[in-house]
């Protein structure tokens, strides 16, 4: 965890008084610019930084030209780079190999040959950014002229690590606001500690979950003759909804955790960056959840991937494949494993059944549907156990997360 | 080229919006959520900012006084609740305070380091072997456990005899090794100590040491080098590439601690959540005290209970050990042009144990250091075949005469005990534990003799 590391409480040390300390804006963004660079090389190292400067420069010229099929270009790079080393092993070995394991292993070979050790630090987010900036130039949208604005834009260092997924629509405003306060603005700085503070807090709470069900159930790589299920199995069922539940808040104060101290750190720089979180547990329906939940990626791909598909113009049928492929990409981008894909199929059919029940279902779904709207406690009940049973699928193998789904309401030992 | 001119580009990049202000000077944004508003309307930023620079202020204080005490009360040894097996690092300078509490100005420290042979596992509090040792030596010397299991033979209370001796004190050192093996200073199990003592300018200086230290710190920041394991025909990828991403985040560790041990140095935080941790509670979850994690560790006993002689081998580790004590010797011997074994003194192994010998620890702490090689347990070595016991033999003698010959005063301990004084393969129970402070004492004696500290 970058945030947690030494390295980074000195740079946070020094990055954010001498931001403060200087007075003039553009000199302001200039000193922001070095310590993004700064973050950014010492976390990503050379092979990290230099897949993302190229694609950030492309990114910047092909937007200042404005010209549409550059702009498709620039994106088909984006979504190229993310495939390549995001999910060049993954496409290799179960989508080709698959098919022919010995093609599957000769193109993962050859793949290897021009990767990395390790693929470039926050990939996903930067491809992101640059996909939905040039998608908006392309449909009129004005582009960044300043370069030292890009650049803050592309490598803004608190939202490197874990997002939230930014528009540049919102956040040069924000960065030139809060790069323009001419004095200290405390009360930012003192909120944004605070955030990050919170951030913090669930983060090690999240740590301790995660060190307790990785003892519970150990990776099988470390354990091969016990698949997840066996183990999940070896406890009494009430220590099998302690653990699910234990995954629930796992899996919400880690990823909120960070975008808490992004956020944070952010504003201790007067800088707003959108909310990614929002009590997501409290959510009364699936819609409501992916209002809440990871907002800043729900909503880069209801504009970005399913508006774009059709979105729920064309019938009920193609509002639910659309809602599905969108939903398999969400999945597809915590990573590269069919889990993650079957997770985000799972929330797609819920939302599909959840947006098209009361049309389907005719006088019957009309009188559910009045019901549900009335008694709002079960509707929160319902859409909560159908979260908390999908983060099996995100954390476990399908097959175990299926096993252990069963074994939730099995009571054998 | 379809260049559009768009009237909002100006808003985005020149005329950004102010933030809304409150009527009590707040830059509040309604827009923001209930939370901050809250928050904002609660708190007057530069209050809060002092609080918490005061507060941070006040830890450090706390920070540095909680250094120069012990927070350990009636110690015996850093037993499994307050060493790292269970999370609880205790830091270097308490282990200082902790080695020199209640020691009269004239007694000789002989400070117990390295690992689980000398600290005693398998040996319960009443039956440690170090009783017997104080007993043997008298009351011109004090014995202090600062020994842990993992610990390697220049870590732990190496390190605690070396900072004593740049205070002046009267130390003798035991520590263990095993045959043919130290470890560098980048691959020990539980670096912190020695990384501690260093960044609070706690050690004598010893060049040579330094320039393995360098060294140590640039392989850390080696970069990630691509796994060719991946290639291999029966290498599962996937797997691969987790273990990877696993290694890159130790390397990551590794490569913080002397920044993370600096910055301790100045701050003094290990220093407070260690005396938390072990008065008031813990904060870290660990799998062995499970449910109780949250306790303070003051209250755990500690926990070594005697073995019954019949559990202490059990049969399905008995491949597993054999074949470790057999490795121990393997690398280090050589069929000769006789045909009998010799020390293959030109292997690596050997090379590097060498080395290492002299760079562990600077020559002053190396003169008042007896190094303890211990044999296995019988219920093993009677089952070695007689090309492997004179392996054996070879890579004992062979350690003892370049450990000699580095300075420290070697012997090895262990060759008559009987099975019942073992614990298991390598671990002395309390009746062999008691054969090795009998070996041991003459030997600290006359080391105490030789360099003045004692008379007779």
């Amino acid at each position: 965890m970058i945030f947690l590391t030494y390295w980074f409480y000195v740079f946070a040390a020094i990055a954010l008084p001498a931001y403060w300390l200087v007075r003039h804006r553009t000199a302001r963004l200039i000193l922001l610019l070095v310590t993004c660079v700064v973050f950014h090389a010492h976390f990503a190292g050379p092979a990290g930084v230099i897949p993302i400067v190229v694609l950030a420069v492309l990114t910047y010229l092909i937007g200042l030209t404005r010209q549409r099929r550059l702009c498709v270009l620039g994106i088909a790079v984006s979504v190229g780079a993310l495939l390549f080393y995001k999910y060049a092993m993954f496409l290799c070995l179960n989508v080709i190999g698959s098919v022919s394991p010995t093609a599957g292993q000769s193109a993962l070979a050859f793949a290897e040959r021009g990767m990395p050790a390790a693929p470039p630090l926050a990939i996903s987010f930067f491809a992101f950014e640059f996909i939905h900036y040039l998608y908006d130039i392309r449909r009129g949208s004005p582009t960044l002229k300043n370069p030292l604005h890009f650049a803050n834009f592309a490598i803004f260092w608190p939202s490197i690590v874990a997002g939230p997924i930014k528009r540049y629509e919102q956040f040069v405003p924000a960065m030139l606001d809060g790069a323009g306060a001419t004095s200290i603005d405390y009360d930012s700085i003192a909120y944004g500690l605070f955030r990050v503070t919170i951030g913090f807090i669930k983060k090690t709470a999240a740590d301790g979950l995660t060190a307790y069900l990785a003892y519970c159930l150990p990776a099988p790589v470390n354990a091969p003759d016990m698949s997840y299920a066996a183990r999940f199995a070896g406890f009494s069922l009430p220590e099998r909804w302690m653990m699910l539940g234990m995954l629930s808040l796992r899996i919400l104060w880690d990823f909120s955790g960070y975008s808490d101290m992004a956020i944070g750190f952010a504003r201790m720089m007067s800088i707003r960056i959108p909310e990614n979180f929002n009590w997501p547990y409290l959510a009364d329906s699936l819609a409501d959840f992916w209002h809440r939940w990871h907002i800043s990626l729900s909503t880069w791909i209801r504009d970005y991937v399913y508006i774009p598909l059709g979105g729920s113009r064309h019938g009920l049928m193609r509002k639910a494949s659309n809602g599905l492929i969108a939903f398999a990409l969400v999945g597809l981008w915590h990573g590269a494993a069919w889990n993650f894909i079957a997770w985000g199929v799972y929330h797609g059919v819920g939302l599909a059944i959840v947006s098209t029940y009361r049309a389907a279902l005719g006088p019957v779904g009309r009188t559910l549907h009045r019901w549900l709207s009335v008694n709002r406690l079960i509707t929160w009940a319902v859409t909560l156990t159908y979260v908390t049973f999908g983060w099996l699928l995100f954390f476990y193998p399908v097959q175990d997360a299926w096993r252990m789904f069963m074994l939730l309401f099995a009571g054998h030992r | 080229m379809s260049q559009s001119t768009s009237p909002s580009l100006a808003a985005i990049e020149t005329a950004a919006p102010p933030a809304a202000v409150d009527s009590a000077g707040h830059r509040a944004n309604p827009t923001s959520p209930a939370g901050e508003r809250i928050f904002q309307h609660l708190i007057i930023g530069n209050v809060f900012l002092i609080s918490v620079l005061v507060g941070f202020l006040v830890c450090c204080i706390i920070g540095w006084v909680e250094s120069h005490q012990t927070p350990f009360k009636r110690f015996l040894r850093f037993h499994h609740w307050i060493n790292p097996q269970t999370q609880f690092y205790p830091t270097v300078s308490q282990m200082i305070e902790t080695a020199k509490l209640d020691a009269q100005p004239d007694q000789v420290l002989v400070i117990i380091g390295s690992d689980s042979i000398l600290f005693g596992s398998g040996q319960p509090v009443r039956q440690i072997w170090t009783n017997h040792l104080q007993e043997l030596l008298g009351p011109k010397y004090k014995v202090v456990v600062m020994a842990y299991p993992g610990a390697a033979f220049a870590d732990s209370g190496a390190v605690v005899a070396e900072a004593l001796l740049k205070q002046n004190e009267k130390v003798l050192l035991v520590s263990h090794l095993f045959i043919g093996h130290l470890n560098p200073l980048d691959k020990a199990a539980h670096p912190h100590v020695f990384w501690e003592a260093r960044a609070r300018h706690l050690l004598l200086d010893d060049p040579d040491r330094e320039a393995e230290v360098q060294k140590a710190i640039a392989s850390f920041s080696e970069p990630a080098k691509k796994d060719d394991a991946a290639h291999k025909p029966n290498a599962d990828p996937e797997q691969e590439a987790k273990k990877a991403l696993a290694a890159a985040a130790e390397r990551g560790r590794r490569r913080e601690m002397p920044l993370g041990f600096g910055l301790d140095a100045a701050l003094r935080f290990n220093d407070l959540w260690t005396a938390v941790g072990y008065r008031n509670f813990f904060t870290v979850w660990e799998p062995l005290s499970k449910d109780k994690f949250y306790w303070a560790r003051k209250d755990f006993p500690d926990p070594e209970r005697p073995t019954p002689l019949e559990a202490r081998n059990p049969p399905r580790l008995y491949d597993e050990h054999m074949n470790l004590i057999r490795q121990w010797s393997m690398a280090l011997t050589r069929r000769g042009a006789d045909g009998r074994w010799e020390e293959d003194s030109a292997s690596r192994s050997w090379t590097d144990f060498e080395h290492l010998s002299r760079v562990a620890m600077p020559a002053e702490v190396r003169k008042r250091t007896l190094a303890v090689v211990t044999y296995e347990s019988p219920f093993y070595r009677r089952d070695l075949t007689p090309d492997e016991t004179q392996q054996q033999q070879l890579g004992l003698q062979g350690t003892v005469r370049r450990m000699n010959e580095a300075g420290y005063d070697c012997l090895t301990v262990g060759a008559d005990f009987s099975i019942e004084d073992y614990f298991d393969v390598i671990h002395f129970a309390p009746s062999g534990g008691a054969k090795m402070a009998d070996t041991l004492a003459p030997e600290l004696k006359k080391l105490a003799k030789q360099l003045g500290y004692v008379s007779e």
